[in-house]
């Protein structure tokens, strides 16, 4: 069983894979609970100038480059790139799912996000409702591919279709219409803590304070 | 006694509708004409009570037996609840110590069971609601409640009501009450038992409750503060579309995120050659159809009588086919032939002139359709006729050397 695991993670890192707590919870437990199993990974993956780190929430584990050297600086800029161009329709969709997520109140990695009350929750709210047309709209502009369409269920799914594609969705129920983050959502969260700050984004309401434990 | 529970059980299973109805609408019903023998014996047993604006309300000392059998709020967080079956003990424990002077040991029994009832029915009671609310915390950390907000108040409201019950049995410990108890050994006892030595347990419990509480209560607050965040965010790309982000790439060291290696898409091949694999390619190769598709059939025309499929024409066989057909089988099997001569002793088998004959294998060999095996020679004949040299036969014979071989 070990032999087969470490295969399965070698491969799935190789592949640019994440590794979740929730979403992938056989190869999670087998890294946290073994770590001359990671040592090995990383001995794999050092041949070709990788290794696998965690996410600052610790729920992820992912691959990156080890070194910076040409190659590896090349394949960042196409990753950043690639991803500042689609950072605000992540932020956007993001928005949307909050208090829709079991869970978790924001979306993490292995968060299930159940279609039926995303539509019902934006349908309760004409604000949410505006950012869900403008979500589909920008999304639509952004590529090739069918339209969000003009009803708010057409539009829900083209957005979640969309994350799906992107990696952050995977779907586990499709009877239910339930979808699991992926690890891929943790590290986006990395990237919005980075992001936060290198700039400065006004805070209008103040987190509460604590209640002392008894 | 029993028959006094029998009765009650009975009036309220007839009134079973009038009482869910009660129970639905906490602010009163105004039952039809129909339904008024029924309010009559709720009102009777007390299960019911008639409000100041008329409507007929349920009993609270009901409606919280319901809320519990439901699970749906708890009795837990109700001190008020308990502190009615504090004042209760202690007013019992008084009738108690007022009873002794008589020596009515009747009466003196009586009143120690009613301080043992409230006893009982405060720590019983107690430790049941506790647990279902420990249970129900530790299922449900989020709470009742659609919004973080409303999750986060309803937890700040249960972690209070238990930090009031805290105090509330800290209360049932009081110097006073603890030297009215010592008056009389029975009561002592009695108190000892069901009592004080209960309250420490409820107390821990209740801490143990209010730990989880605010564990929750700490995570929901936690979650409220990162969904601000969240919503920030957006809010402020939202309304500056010239926001351009950092320039993580070109960082002396760009941050750990920055780095993830995207992959390489993997492609790897079958062995045929593989133990492993040779069995289970060659079971695939055998699933394999190699089958011709269908051909389109030709469409037809809409046609009301639609006369069906054509028939599949049969090309006939022309004579002359026939006939050189059976003149090379001759000259196969004899080893020469002439045409003319041939046609000569054959004219059934082609019964046209014989300039026909003669001109339809020139005319074959002009065009190199003439269709004879290889090793059949062919040596077209002529002679002079008059001022022309006209073809007059065509001689074929079988070449012996390539058909020896």
């Amino acid at each position: 069983m070990s032999a087969n695991l470490h295969a399965k993670l070698c491969k799935h890192f190789l592949e640019g894979g994440f590794v979740n707590v929730d979403a992938n919870p056989d190869l999670f437990e087998y890294l946290e609970s073994n770590h001359a199993c990671v040592d090995d990974i990383n001995k794999f993956l050092s041949s070709i100038g990788v290794t696998i780190i965690k996410t600052a929430n610790h729920r992820t584990w992912y691959p990156v480059w080890k070194q910076l050297n040409e190659a590896s600086r090349r394949e960042i800029e196409k990753t950043v790139a690639d991803h500042k161009k689609i950072y605000r329709h992540v932020i956007g969709f993001f928005r949307l799912t909050i208090g829709a997520i079991s869970h978790a109140s924001v979306p993490q990695g292995g968060a299930v996000l159940r279609i039926s009350t995303l539509s019902e929750l934006i349908h309760n709210d004409s604000n949410l409702i505006d950012r869900l047309k403008v979500l589909s709209a920008r999304l639509n502009s952004a590529g090739p591919g069918a339209t969000g369409g003009e009803s708010i269920q057409s539009m829900v799914n083209y957005v979640v279709r969309w994350a799906e594609r992107n990696g952050m969705l995977v779907e586990i129920n499709a009877v239910h219409g339930e979808y699991r983050f992926t690890g891929k959502v943790d590290w986006i969260n990395d990237m919005n803590s980075s992001f936060e700050e290198c700039i400065d984004v006004p805070l209008e309401v103040e987190a509460q304070e604590t209640l002392p434990l008894l | 006694m029993e028959d006094h529970i029998r009765q009650l059980t009975n009036a309220l299973q007839t009134c079973h509708l009038q009482l869910a109805q009660l129970y639905a609408n906490p602010q009163g019903v105004h039952f039809a004409a129909e339904d008024e023998r029924y309010v009559t014996r709720l009102l009777r047993v007390r299960a019911a009570r008639t409000a100041h604006d008329g409507s007929i309300r349920l009993d609270s000392t009901l409606r919280r037996f319901f809320d519990r059998s439901t699970n749906r709020r708890g009795v837990f967080g109700q001190s008020t609840h308990y502190q009615v079956i504090l004042d209760n003990l202690e007013t019992a424990v008084e009738a108690y110590l007022e009873s002794l002077p008589f020596a009515n040991h009747v009466l003196i029994q009586e009143k120690l069971n009613n301080v043992f009832e409230q006893c009982d029915d405060f720590a019983d009671g107690m430790r049941t609601d506790i647990e279902d609310f420990r249970a129900f915390v530790q299922t449900n950390p989020g709470f009742s409640g659609s919004t973080l907000e409303e999750k986060i108040r309803y937890n700040e409201n249960r972690l209070r009501r238990a930090l009031e019950l805290v105090k509330n049995v800290d209360m049932a410990r009081s110097q006073d009450f603890i030297e009215r108890a010592q008056q009389a050994d029975d009561l002592r006892q009695m108190l000892d038992k069901e009592f004080f030595s209960r309250l420490d347990d409820i107390q821990q419990r209740l801490r143990e409750v209010a730990h989880d509480l605010s564990q929750n209560l700490f995570e929901l607050q936690l979650a409220n503060a990162e969904a601000i965040r969240l919503i920030n965010l957006d809010n402020h790309l939202a309304k500056d579309p010239e926001i351009v982000t950092p320039a993580w790439e070109t960082m002396d060291d760009p941050p750990q995120w920055a780095r993830v290696f995207q992959g390489i898409k993997l492609t790897a091949y079958p062995n045929p050659d593989s133990d492993v694999y040779g069995e289970s390619l060659g079971a695939l190769i055998t699933q394999i159809k190699d089958e011709l598709p269908d051909l389109p059939k030709p469409r037809r025309g809409n046609e009301v009588n639609d006369p069906g499929e054509p028939e599949e024409k049969v090309m006939k066989e022309s004579l002359y086919s026939a006939a050189f057909f059976q003149f090379i089988q001759d000259v196969l099997e004899s080893g020469q032939g002439l045409a003319m001569a041939w046609l000569a002793d054959h004219r059934a088998a082609f019964p046209f002139p014989d300039d026909v004959w003669l001109q339809m294998i020139s005319n074959d060999l002009a065009n190199r359709t003439i269709n004879v095996p290889d090793r059949v020679k062919i040596e077209p004949l002529r002679s002079e006729v008059v001022d022309e040299y006209l073809l007059t036969d065509v001689f074929f014979s079988v070449d012996t050397e390539s058909a020896n071989v």
